[in-house]
């Protein structure tokens, strides 16, 4: 038997065309939001948006401490600001709200000041803004603040900046400290949140200067935001799963070599591999226009049960050439790969676009590596292959005898253990956040930042939304005149809404309206200045820019986007495909059962729960999966007592379903409510329980071809825990998750069937 | 004003004058105040207390005449309470009160080593006492520093008493126009 290094030369250069091909179609997405069912309803639709982008995702926190972890002196700091504006890594960088240039705003926003705040231009207004200026004068030292004191006595456009509680943070003047001494930064880059290489980018950029400008001064940094968290997560991840996987495979390859005692079988033991991850991607890549990281992540994982196939054709090859073997197994790695193929592709129904790519990535992988391992395998290595397998025992017949009691047992005992479990604790997780890869300390830690900078409530939010912005902006001011109202009953400490920079042309109208004329407002300015000791002419800018304003245009929102503003609108005010959408933020929200009873049943405001969404399309979509599983799983069930009769049927029904059950009791007991990750680890489970079963209770033509499935199934289930325990072992999350429960799964799938086939 | 010496370090204003003030009692201080701007119809004259409180380590500068204001300093933050409302701003850099704010803490806690941290600060023996002036921005290397420069040159300077280290007078100007002048009475400190 000769390996033909032709074919071999010519199956790789049509898989490095494939891989050529691929890579320059392939485009990768992070959105979580791809991996939920569609939204139902419209919390739940701004909850997927706004998985999808992020409000404030481009922002990126800087944590700086002094020496001996000690707070950094203002001198510090002001020297780290000066510096990180300098090195032109991010577009704009602050210490707290009042960074923002008063002076810098006032160029640009003077003109329009009259409209966008609301101002009392009678004798007692004036006079009272006048009162305040005095009370003022001691703050009001620069040259250039007097000079914008005197065009504007009612200092508007501080009042203005002061009263937004932005995603900057609450305008209370004080730098952001962290309670454990850290000075908080926030830069704005170009970089997106979900850009991960753009972020990985930026953050060792970020690293790098900070080392070379402040570490001698013992200064240290922490980063922080949507962005680094991403960046500083796929790296962590790429590290960790590349070393993982170095090791498993360098584990399987020498299990393999000891096993198959043939370099060149486990050579083409691997073409199968590659195929089906190719075609996996093929197919992705012609079907969709993008392929989301998770996809691969855990495609590639369920793609593993293929090794399982060419281990099977090589232990029945025995004192056989590879064709024959191959047919000999293949009416068993078919009715495998066909069951297990239809319950993926159910899982593809299940109104996800992310577990439809991984439905049809997994299907139609497996599906080629059968079929290579059916036609091509064999054509690349022809003539008999030398006996591998231990000789025959007399006490092995040619059919086992199937018992169902080791199954019954194994799930009996898994829910002894369980079971006083299942009626304190929900059997699957509902908590969208369980989904992240995020440590939960990095996420403690976010926390901590978020609320010394002053963000808004992470839960609860308003939303309004109309086909058109004057009507939305008018509805606008009307909810922020009832949140007024009911401020005090809320315990709300602030809101931010669009309405404080931009208000409806309606409301512009009348403020524009109620400038006096200019003869009119000279005089009762004149007699305020009077009785408050001011000097009247020098607020004649004051007279001239009002009489301007009296006929100048309206404010729009593209305006704002050119000022200090434009943040803010960005966070409160968005267009849409179906018009426009404005949010009203809520900071420091103590008394949320009464917002509920405020908004929950009124049709003219959205009253997001991000938690009570995100658990409904959680629970929601779940359910989908688990009743398209359910009714798969069903199909599956008729098909295998058709094709192999009732006894041998339902003991295969029973060992995979006796392996799964016991596994998510195990996993239940544990590691806690059950997530995705766990779903997907059952699945390959349910392959490989599959797989181990069929081959177990299959009729051989001899009492070897037992002995080579028996041998066969071992080697299969040793690959399959070498490897995921090596994965289950890795201190993130996701990975040990997978890991322990596959490992789980694959020694209680050939415990099961192998004592249930005995002898 | 003049200020005849040459500048110390003023780390090495003498510690001896401190000693006429108790450590663990807040310092108290009289001032009359004129200030000067444009906005106001004539320069106005205000007096009242100024107050540094060990425990908390603020500053109060509390105007009694012509009527009642507060000003609350701590840390970068100055809270504003006039006419039962209360307006919490975040003190600029090189501010007047922030400095007096310094300034007063050294001296209550005896500790002119705090002055280091004030940029641009320079300490002089003049012959009406210890003076300390800080010179901001645009003031240039090499220029006599003890002149106000050039246009937009911001200026603040301050005396103590020597014998009694006893704040005397804080002038601002900008622009070479004077717009607050501050003067103190003796320390009411035993």
């Amino acid at each position: 038997m000769s390996l033909q290094a032709g074919r071999l030369a010519l199956a790789l250069f049509v898989a490095a065309l494939l891989g050529l091909f691929i890579a320059s179609q392939i485009s990768i997405s992070y959105s979580l939001a791809d991996f939920l069912p569609a939204a139902q309803t419209p919390a739940q639709k701004l909850l997927l948006q706004q998985l999808e982008q992020p409000a404030a995702a481009n922002l990126t926190v800087l944590a700086v401490r002094g020496p001996d972890s000690q707070a950094p002196t203002e001198a510090q700091l002001s020297n780290v600001i000066e510096s990180l504006r300098e090195s032109g890594l991010y577009s704009t960088v602050r210490s707290s709200l009042s960074d923002i240039d008063l002076a810098k705003a006032w160029q640009q926003l003077a003109d329009v000041r009259f409209l966008l705040v609301a101002s009392d231009y009678s004798v007692a207004g004036l006079q009272a803004a006048f009162a305040g200026l005095r009370d003022e004068l001691e703050l009001l030292q620069d040259p250039e603040l007097l000079e914008i004191a005197a065009r504007d006595p009612y200092l508007s456009l501080r009042e203005l900046f002061e009263a937004l509680p932005t995603v900057g943070g609450a305008a209370t003047g004080g730098q952001w400290t962290t309670p454990d001494g850290h000075s908080l930064l926030l830069a704005e880059s170009s970089a997106a949140a979900f850009d991960v290489a753009a972020q990985q980018t930026l953050y060792a950029a970020t690293s790098e200067w900070f080392a070379q400008q402040f570490a001698a001064a013992g200064l240290q940094l922490e980063l922080g935001g949507m962005g680094a968290i991403s960046a500083q997560m796929a790296t962590h991840i790429q590290q960790e799963a590349r070393w993982r996987s170095i090791l498993a495979s360098s584990l399987l390859l020498l299990l393999l070599l000891v096993f198959l005692r043939d370099a060149r079988l486990v050579l083409l033991g691997a073409v199968p591999l590659l195929f089906a991850a190719l075609a996996g991607l093929l197919t992705l890549v012609l079907g969709f226009e993008r392929v989301h990281g998770i996809t691969l992540a855990f495609g590639f994982t369920l793609l593993g049960v293929a090794i399982d196939y060419p281990l099977h054709l090589f232990h029945h090859a025995r004192g056989r050439t590879l064709q024959q073997a191959a047919r000999q197994v293949w009416p068993t790695i078919r009715l495998g790969v066909l069951s297990t193929i239809a319950v993926y592709l159910a899982m593809a129904m299940a109104g996800s676009q992310g577990l439809a790519q991984l439905g049809v990535f997994t299907a139609s992988g497996l599906l080629v590596a059968a079929l290579c391992t059916r036609y091509v395998v064999p054509a690349m290595m022809p003539g008999e292959l030398h006996a591998t397998v231990q000789q025959a025992s007399t006490a092995v017949g040619r059919t086992a005898t199937l018992r169902f009691w080791p199954a019954l047992l194994v799930v009996g005992l898994g829910l002894g253990l369980a079971w006083p479990l299942t009626s304190e604790r929900s059997i699957w997780s509902h908590d969208l956040s369980d989904l992240s890869p995020v440590p939960a300390s990095l996420l403690k830690r976010e926390a901590s930042y978020a609320s010394s900078i002053g963000m808004p409530d992470p839960r609860y939010s308003l939303v309004l939304e109309h086909a058109e912005l004057q009507p939305l902006l008018q509805a606008s001011e009307r909810l922020s005149a009832r949140l007024r109202q009911a401020q005090r009953r809320l315990e709300l400490g602030a809101y931010s809404s669009i309405s404080q920079v931009l208000p409806s042309e309606q409301r512009q109208l009348q403020r524009r309206a109620s400038i006096p004329h200019s003869a009119e407002l000279a005089a009762r300015l004149e007699q305020a200045a009077a009785a408050e000791g001011m000097a009247t002419p020098a607020f004649g800018a004051f007279l001239e820019d009002a009489e301007r304003a009296r006929t100048q245009p309206l404010l729009s929102d593209s305006q704002l986007l050119k000022t200090p503003l434009r943040e803010f609108v960005g966070s409160h005010l968005e267009q849409t495909a179906n018009g426009w959408r404005a949010h009203v933020r809520l900071y420091d929200l103590r008394n949320p059962a009464e917002l509920t009873a405020m908004f929950s049943q009124d049709p003219s405001v959205i009253m997001l729960d991000q938690k009570a969404a995100s658990n409904e399309l959680v629970m929601q979509y779940r359910s989908q999966v688990i009743d398209l599983l359910a009714i798969a799983g069903l199909l599956v069930a008729v098909g295998l007592i058709i094709r192999l009769g009732v006894r041998r049927g339902l003991w295969c029904l029973c060992s995979v379903g006796g392996a799964l059950l016991t596994t998510a009791l195990l996993l239940l007991q544990f590691s806690g409510p059950l997530t995705i990750y766990h779903l997907v680890a059952l699945l390959l489970v349910l392959g490989i329980g599959l797989d181990y079963a069929l081959f177990r209770c299959r009729e051989e033509q001899d009492v070897f071809g037992r002995l080579a499935s028996a041998r066969a199934i071992m080697v299969c289930a040793l690959s399959t825990m070498v490897v995921f325990v090596t994965l289950g072992l890795s201190a993130l999350p996701a990975l040990s998750a997978l890991g322990i429960s596959v490992s789980l799964g694959a020694a209680l799938s050939y415990g099961i069937t192998r004592a249930g086939s005995w002898p | 004003m003049a200020l005849p010496g040459e500048p110390i370090a003023c780390e090495r204003l003498p510690v001896l004058s401190l000693e006429s003030i108790r450590a663990e009692q807040d310092l108290q201080l009289r001032y009359t105040e004129t200030r000067y701007s444009t906005l106001l119809a004539k320069p106005a004259e205000s007096s009242g207390l100024l107050e540094y409180r060990h425990h908390d380590g603020s500053m109060i500068k509390q105007e009694q005449q012509p009527r009642q204001r507060q000003f609350i300093l701590s840390g970068k933050q100055a809270e504003v309470h006039a006419r039962g409302k209360v307006r919490t701003i975040k003190l600029p850099q090189g501010h007047t009160l922030g400095w007096l704010h310094t300034l007063m803490a050294a001296v209550a806690r005896r500790d002119p080593g705090l002055l280091a941290g004030i940029q641009n600060v320079s300490c002089y023996q003049s012959s009406e006492g210890w003076a300390i002036r800080l010179y901001q921005e645009t003031a240039q290397p090499g220029a006599d520093s003890r002149r106000p420069s050039k246009q937009g040159t911001k200026t603040e300077q301050l005396i103590l008493s020597g014998r009694q280290l006893t704040l005397l007078a804080l002038e601002r100007q900008v622009n070479k126009r004077t717009t607050s002048s501050m003067r103190f009475a003796a320390a009411e400190s035993p």
